[in-house]
């Protein structure tokens, strides 16, 4: 294959970002209180691999994250269902292309 | 927002860089090894911080992420947990190491390179600074081993972390156990989701247990 892309080297001549590099971006992030579990359809996402995943904010050890899910171009997050001494915490949700 | 500066493909035609979204860098990075909670403060920032850690210690300890600091308008820190796994019993550290990415709005002191801003100026790529880089998406289990030959000591962010409680009946009264599930070091190509004990919360005359689920998304990164 000929050459494509760009060459990104340092002062020293170490290459930084080669032609064949795969770099992570973020495509969505979203800060989410407690309770809430929602969707929302992202159409960057089209034709990518995504890594997608909630962050627990000021968080307790009786608190979790929400679970977060990718359908097509729809990511989706939910709270857990919770019996004794568990609950949902705040969470920021991120969306990351990898390829 | 509409498509501002540049937009490079790698040999594979994938998008490496464009003028819309933008990358997460490294901030901090380090080791740790401990027997409960640690906070890492960082610089202030607007935008939430994500951290990765890598476990280096025995196949029977556990560590994670458990939560990021935010006081408005920053996050200010990242705390980490290390521990023992539950199912053993007894009580030691964890050995790992961290990386904290975020955004920053400043640019790196590297005067050779390449930067890129999207149309607000805001960095969207810079050759100065060290990209989170993911590397495998993949579904795992508590108590099952994840192997993934393709990557060799990488760091994993795992999500969500899950919650648990247990009631140990031991006459005339047992603990009751808060636990948190993180990951152990099984080689440098796997790990395991294991439980750890993050509090005891009392006291039962019964034995019982409440768990919010088992499985979770690990991404591996560096």
């Amino acid at each position: 294959m000929s050459d494509f892309g760009l060459r990104v080297k340092d002062a020293v001549g170490n290459t930084i970002l080669s032609i064949t590099d795969k770099i992570t971006r973020l495509m969505w992030k979203s800060s989410h209180t407690s309770s809430a579990g929602n969707s929302g359809e992202l159409s960057q996402i089209d034709g990518i691999l995504t890594g997608n995943f909630a962050v627990p904010v000021n968080a307790d050890v009786t608190k979790t994250a929400h679970i977060v899910s990718r359908s097509g171009n729809v990511i989706s997050w939910t709270t857990f269902s919770y019996t004794i001494h568990l609950s949902p915490a705040d969470c920021v949700i991120f969306c990351f292309a990898y390829t | 927002m509409s498509e501002y500066g540049l937009k490079i493909k790698n040999s594979d035609s994938e998008v490496q860089i464009d003028s819309l979204y933008r990358n997460y860098v490294l901030e901090k990075s380090g080791s740790l090894d401990i027997n409960g909670l640690q906070s890492i403060s960082i610089a202030n920032n607007p935008n939430p911080p994500i951290a990765a850690i890598r476990p280096t210690g025995g196949t029977d300890r556990v560590c994670g992420v458990f939560d990021v600091s935010y006081s408005s308008p920053n996050y200010t820190a990242v705390r980490f947990f290390g521990g023992k796994e539950f199912a053993g019993g007894g009580s030691a550290s964890c050995s790992f190491d961290y990386k904290i990415f975020t955004l920053l709005e400043s640019k790196s002191a590297e005067a050779y390179g390449l930067r890129v801003y999207d149309a607000a100026e805001k960095l969207v790529y810079d050759s100065g600074r060290i990209p989170f880089k993911i590397l495998e998406v993949g579904s795992a289990t508590i108590g099952t081993t994840y192997s993934h030959p393709s990557h060799t000591d990488p760091y994993y962010i795992f999500s969500p972390w899950h919650s648990g409680i247990v009631g140990i009946y031991y006459p005339p009264q047992g603990p009751v156990f808060s636990l948190k599930s993180g990951i152990g070091k099984q080689s440098s190509t796997s790990i395991k989701g294991m439980w750890t004990i993050c509090a005891q919360l009392g006291v039962t005359n019964m034995n019982f247990a409440d768990f919010s689920g088992t499985t979770f998304t690990i991404i591996l990164c560096e």
